[in-house]
């Protein structure tokens, strides 16, 4: 099955019904995923932080505050829809939108395509099915996932406020920033499955261990960044509330709020997914459950994960996120990726990559 | 190979590379102005008499797969980096002693240098630009290093600006080429489809004119006269000499080896362009610096003409006119760094900015005025001074060439004439001082020991050169016969 | 005519516009954002082109990386609209459009025959490593002097005053 490679350009290149409707039907396919991912991240962000900090979360729209992010989300469409006067109009409009549709497709380079289609028989054979199986899929995830800088730099420019300007620069400059220990640290994973396609990285760990394991310095690392590109605690100094109001975002309200807002939690759900991938190995799993609920449980565990560290850990500062990430992360992910072959070699697993 | 004679013939950019190291180390140790500076020094004098004599014994080595071919040619250049590097580090000692930081001067002149060397040697037109970018980038941070100044800082951004732009020209005409020929090395056999042979030429075009930018041919100039002006003298010197050989040499790497089969291919008449440039650029640089008053400009003026009369070696591509090319650019290289140097220790020492100030600066000075005596008769082309020498064997080559070349020798000639007067004014100011003004009483000398050692370096060299012009021309010309003969 | 090729003059029309967008916009962060339109649609066709993989260095690099650089530069400099209002049909606008006139002609009359070759089919993204180092060896090391030169240059120019580290 990794000997079917599809690329974009043939994608587009040879569309027939089929293939227009297989393109479809994975859009929907993402679409549902990530829309029952964010809200159960969003119930666990609530519900489980607040277990953590001794309170109840939500407890009164729902059982057990179930419906509570309905409520919310009726309660931002039903806000006024308004434009600052110092606004940038069209871009101040075209962020949030544009913040979605970037982090949503980031989604279609994690395969949860065929984790879907496996669940169904022969008829529907996964490799007719799966769109998310080429070359550079994971490179297609980052390249996406580093567009979010410049539309938070424009988010932040177009809302006419000081601090929505201040909180701009501040999350494009960590972004930067780290997007290089992020990247250095998955390289390794690559060099150690000589691919850049998700689906082969999975295939090799079904084969081997998860990367969890044979390359646990590069996911301790490859987290912390990952951590830090989410913008989450204790990474949010860009939205830092005791000093920044909100960081960039803070001058959307009603519906716009609510895109951006979503944009941050599908982020999240990607990121968490991409680590999945790398380092957990995907759909793959001890017991016979079907692929999907083993890729969707890992994410949401890894989202969980995420959010443990949020309720444990304060702030750092700005010049300690910077120090960790020039001083400590950098050269550590370089280190660890010159360490790879010998790892490689130790685990024997060149042997797969004739697969 | 041995590999202790492919270690001795890698030396020269290993010592450099060394120095470079040694520069970071004694720099994050101790921070010490003087120790910087004679380190570097000492580097570029062994890396020169590396060079001298690799260069006269005509060795060959490549380095990293090729890429890299360090031949005679490539060693001739590195005597000329390497020389005129020296002469601005032993020239820089109370720069540096007045800015803020002087490591890093010192390791950008090195890192400069390194990758002129590099420029001379490539055999690969990808190589070739990331090097020329790594020797320009280091004397952007040259030209900047004045921070506090905002003539420097105006300097560096125009220098900054009009360099992007060239790179970006000289990176779109590779990018051509490649899509034309299918390669990106620098070599004499290729082959062009009948379609493809014009977008060599549009290519190859691009190539001159990002080129041009850098040794300031005449529609490519206009940065120059500010960016010398506004520089410190050091990074000025720097820019005269090593920046400008630099792009030379990447014009005569490329033109030298690739040259033949572009006229054939493409039907490009490179020459021709180079010929327009020549004439344009000296005609430009010469009246323009006419109506000069300050010095320094005026010395920028004169050295986008010297630029003129040295694109006439690129326009006639024989094998002497190259060798003569060479020989040029040694002894431009010297006479106008020493110029620089002169007008710098006369600038710190007596305040002299514009020609008038030169008024009766021998008196005061009189081994210094004396040397930047000589320097400027040599650049207007006094025998039996070197540059006179250079002159007059590439306007010989042009006249050996004949036909219609032969106007590139009689505008050379009219130009020398024409430049023979801005020259003579500088002179005359210092000796004779301006029109009905007296001499100033008879106060004491001043001669800077710090100083003097460049500037009577830049003097022995520009009579010796003159003198002993065979043995380099021999050299010059064994060094470009080779490097026709060993391309691949 | 395919599918494809509409859609690749589509993204070529929309490079094409936002790259005017770049030059004629009077507001310097519209033309920043013109920019990455027109970065984006070079990815994306590149991604037409069978290349995903300079598409998404393309956009990972340019449009993520070195354009947020500009807009740094760009949103700290000045946020108002230069006084002067810049005039469209200005002599330097006439000079840029004769230029790049020419040039498109001079690549156009020599390159438009030349598709096929210029459209090669790519190799596979594994090839890219061997090739750059082992043929292209020395210009890796040429880099890495670049960036050494750089990095003291950029150094220096931002490096605190010598008595200033004193004081604090």
């Amino acid at each position: 099955m990794t000997g079917d490679f599809l690329s974009l350009a043939s994608v587009v290149g040879l569309v027939s019904g089929n293939l227009i409707l297989r393109l479809i039907a994975v859009a929907i396919v993402a679409f549902i995923v990530v829309s029952i991912g964010s809200l159960i991240e969003i119930y666990i962000e609530r519900k489980f932080w607040a277990r953590i900090m001794s309170r109840y979360g939500p407890t009164e729209v729902g059982r057990y505050g179930s419906l509570q992010l309905f409520a919310d989300a009726i309660k931002f469409i039903s806000k006024e829809v308004f434009t600052p006067e110092l606004a940038d109009r069209t871009i101040y409009d075209i962020v949030p939108v544009l913040a979605v549709a970037t982090s949503f497709v980031v989604l279609v380079a994690i395969p949860f395509d065929y984790a879907v289609s496996s669940l169904f028989p022969s008829s529907f054979h996964p490799s007719s099915f799966v769109i998310s199986n080429f070359d550079p899929s994971l490179l297609v995830a980052f390249g996406f996932f580093a567009m979010e800088p410049v539309l938070v730099l424009f988010g932040g420019w177009a809302g006419g406020s000081k601090y929505t300007l201040i909180g701009g620069f501040r999350s494009a400059a960590q972004l930067i920033s780290y997007e290089i220990p992020l990247v250095l640290s998955f390289l390794s994973v690559v060099a150690l499955t000589r691919s850049l396609n998700l689906f082969q990285i999975i295939e090799v760990q079904s084969a081997s261990w998860p990367f969890l394991i044979l390359e646990l310095p590069a996911f301790v690392l490859f987290l912390i960044a990952m951590l830090a590109e989410l913008e989450r605690t204790p990474f949010d100094l860009t939205e830092a509330d005791s000093e920044l109001v909100a960081g960039w975002n803070t001058e959307y309200g009603g519906s716009k709020f609510l895109l951006v807002y979503l944009s941050e939690y599908i982020r999240a759900f990607a990121g968490s997914a991409i680590i999945t991938c790398l380092f957990l190995g995907g759909w793959v799993g001890p017991a016979p459950i079907p692929g999907l609920v083993w890729i969707f449980a890992k994410t949401i565990v890894v989202f969980t994960v995420l959010v443990w560290i949020r309720a444990a850990y304060p702030r750092v500062r700005i010049d300690q996120m910077l120090n960790l990430g020039w001083k400590v992360l950098v050269p550590s992910s370089v280190v660890w990726l010159v360490l790879t072959p010998y790892v490689a070699n130790f685990a024997v697993v060149h042997h797969l990559l004739t697969l | 190979m041995n590999p202790y004679t492919e270690l001795l013939r890698l030396s020269p950019v290993g010592v450099l590379v060394l120095a470079q190291i040694i520069l970071f180390v004694q720099d994050l140790v101790r921070e010490d102005k003087r120790l910087s500076q004679y380190i570097s020094a000492a580097a570029l004098a062994l890396t020169c008499l590396l060079s001298v004599y690799l260069a006269s014994s005509g060795n060959t080595v490549s380095f990293a797969n090729s890429t890299f071919v360090f031949n005679s040619l490539a060693y001739y250049f590195g005597v000329i980096f390497s020389l005129s590097a020296l002469l601005v580090m032993l020239s820089a000692g109370s720069f540096l002693g007045r800015a803020e930081y002087a490591f890093e001067f010192s390791s950008l002149a090195i890192l400069g240098v390194l990758g002129s060397f590099f420029v001379a040697s490539s055999t690969n037109l990808v190589a070739l630009f990331v090097v020329f970018e790594m020797a320009t980038t280091a004397t952007y941070g040259m030209v900047a290093y004045a921070r506090r100044s905002k003539l420097s800082a105006e300097a560096a951004i125009k220098y900054f600006v009009v360099g992007a732009v060239s790179a970006g020209i000289i990176i779109y005409g590779i990018s051509l080429i490649y899509i034309a020929t299918g390669s990106v090395s620098i070599s004499s056999v290729f082959s062009v489809t009948s379609q493809s042979s014009q977008l060599l030429d549009v290519g190859v075009i691009l190539l001159i004119v990002g080129f041009g930018f850098k040794i300031a041919a005449f529609p490519f100039h206009m940065w120059l006269p500010d960016t010398y002006e506004g520089a410190p003298y050091p990074a000025t010197t720097y820019l005269a000499s090593v920046s400008k050989v630099m792009g030379f040499a990447a014009l005569v790497r490329i033109f030298l080896v690739m040259g033949p089969a572009i006229y054939a291919l493409g039907g490009l008449n490179w020459e021709v362009i180079f010929g327009l440039l020549s004439i344009l650029t000296m005609t430009f640089g010469n009246l323009a610096a006419l109506v000069q008053t300050s010095m320094k400009r005026m010395l920028a003026y004169s050295s986008i003409a010297m630029s003129g009369y040295m694109l006439i070696g690129l326009a006639l591509g024989t094998s002497f006119s190259y060798a003569v090319l060479l020989y040029f650019m040694l002894t431009y290289a010297i006479a106008k760094a020493g110029s620089f140097i002169v007008a710098q220790f006369f600038e710190s020492e007596h305040n002299a900015k514009s020609i008038d100030d030169y008024a009766w600066l021998a008196r005061k000075s009189p081994l210094s005025a004396f040397s930047l005596t000589i320097m400027l008769l040599s650049l207007a082309g006094i025998p039996p001074l070197s540059v006179f020498v250079a002159k007059f064997f590439i306007f010989y080559a042009s006249v050996q060439v004949g036909g219609y070349w032969i106007l590139l020798a009689i505008a050379g000639v009219l130009n020398s004439a024409l430049s023979l007067y801005y020259y003579a004014r500088v002179i005359k100011n210092m000796y004779i001082g301006l029109a009905g003004e007296s001499p100033p009483p008879q106060g004491p000398r001043l001669e800077r020991i710090g100083y003097m050692i460049p500037i009577l370096t830049c003097l022995v060299l520009t009579i010796a050169l003159g003198l002993g012009e065979g043995t380099v021309i021999a050299v010059a010309k064994h060094a470009v016969t080779t490097l026709s003969a060993t391309v691949f | 005519m395919a599918y494809s090729e509409i859609l690749f003059m589509f993204v070529a029309g929309v490079t094409i516009i936002s790259a005017l967008g770049v030059v004629v916009s009077k507001e310097i962060v519209r033309s920043a954002a013109y920019l990455i339109l027109a970065l984006v649609g070079v990815a994306a066709a590149f991604s037409l082109m069978d290349s995903l993989f300079m598409a998404m260095i393309q956009l990972l690099i340019y449009a993520g990386a070195v354009m947020v650089l500009f807009l740094f530069g760009v949103m700290l400099t000045r946020k108002e609209a230069p006084a002067k209002r810049r005039r469209l049909l200005s002599r330097t606008n006439l000079s840029y459009l004769i230029l790049s006139v020419v040039l498109f002609f001079l690549v156009a009359r020599s390159g438009l025959m030349d598709t096929s070759v210029l459209g090669g089919i790519p190799g596979p993204v594994s090839a890219i490593a061997p090739s750059l180092y082992t043929e292209f060896k020395g210009v890796l090391y040429a880099l890495a002097g670049l960036l050494v030169t750089v990095g003291l240059g950029a150094i220096y120019i931002v490096k605190k005053e010598a008595n200033e580290g004193k004081n604090a």
